[in-house]
């Protein structure tokens, strides 16, 4: 199933998972995530987590350096009228995108967060810095 | 709070005592092994190698990081507020907004921490290591770079034994760190300046 969901994610996201015909987008919306700075990423796969941490921003530009973003994408199937929400957790960098993870919500568990009305826009600013490490990636290189 | 001792990046006694010590250990405990009887000598001559080999595989580095946070703890108590702090291999910058202060402790120097004032940095920038033509384009680190007291500072923020493309997630991930590092410099050297 994992391996179904990881083809369905690269090559086919607005595929209706129920009747399989592509659904139309109703929906699109960008926030930050003010609670995850680079090198602290922790994964959440709660909806619960995203209805409380999430900030909405109208464009990429207003996201603090280092903070990490989220796409939603709201999907309607026209033919069986079935929803999903597609949730894309990524960090933005000089107009790169290193995708954390993707989520899918089919059961409305996140429709609170994108068509509640008294959800105002709120400037992200970054929380308290932390301490980072470098990252290093040495691997032992092979000759043969 | 500012220390105004010349920065220096090594400690010539700390980097002898953890590079050519664990040899004089293991060389001291084989001499040892040869000149005590057979299974006291024996003992001694393997637990003064394994130390020696420990140490180079993990103690020093575990040594390392008690005697950065020790000396990190020592500068809360001087009133630096710490609230960037980046840790690289060779270097750890310490950033305090509050002061517009840095704290500068480095690998082969770990007791001192050296503090200026965020406006006495210069030329901050991102290198981002770009090189190759083609599809040979990519990188094996990312650091960000400053100046102070006529001395550069290169802190790694990723680094590697190959090439990786430049919109690879390491690369990304480092990139980004140094921008949010060279970001914050920048704002406390505003606020010093001010």
């Amino acid at each position: 199933m994992a391996l179904f969901r990881k083809l369905r994610e690269r090559f086919h996201d607005d595929w209706c998972s129920a009747c399989t015909a592509p659904m139309e987008i109703i929906r699109k919306q960008l926030y930050a995530m003010p609670e995850q700075l680079v090198g602290h990423y922790t994964a959440h796969s709660q909806p619960e987590y995203y209805m409380e941490h999430l900030l909405p921003v109208e464009r990429k530009a207003e996201i603090p350096t280092g903070m990490y973003a989220c796409g939603i994408i709201g999907y309607r199937c026209p033919q069986c009228g079935h929803r999903a929400v597609k949730l894309s957790v990524f960090l933005p960098v000089r107009g790169e995108e290193k995708v954390e993870q993707n989520l899918y919500f089919e059961h409305g568990e996140l429709d609170a967060l994108l068509w509640s009305p008294e959800r105002t826009k709120q400037a992200p600013t970054p929380k308290a810095p932390d301490t980072m490490e470098a990252k290093q990636a040495i691997e032992t290189a092979y000759y043969t | 709070m500012e220390t105004m001792e010349k920065i220096q990046k090594v400690n010539p006694l700390y980097l002898l005592l953890n590079t050519v010590g664990p040899v004089a250990v293991m060389v001291l405990s084989v001499a040892l092994g040869v000149l005590l009887p057979e299974q006291v000598g024996l003992i001694i001559s393997i637990l003064g190698f394994g130390l020696a080999v420990a140490w180079y595989a993990v103690l020093g580095r575990k040594f390392y990081n008690k005697t950065r946070e020790r000396t990190l703890a020592g500068l809360e108590e001087t009133g630096f507020v710490p609230n960037h702090t980046f840790n690289a291999d060779g270097c750890t910058v310490v950033v305090d907004l509050v002061h517009a202060q840095i704290a500068l402790l480095f690998r082969w120097n770990p007791t001192k921490a050296y503090v200026r004032p965020a406006s006495a940095l210069s030329n901050v920038c991102v290198d981002d290591g770009r090189g190759g033509a083609g599809f040979l384009e990519g990188s094996s680190r990312v650091s960000f770079l400053f100046m102070v007291d006529g001395m550069k500072i290169r802190v790694n923020t990723f680094t590697s034994n190959k090439r990786w493309r430049m919109d690879s997630d390491y690369i990304l991930t480092g990139i980004s760190k140094a921008d949010l590092m060279v970001e914050t410099l920048t704002a406390a050297g505003a606020q010093a300046a001010k």
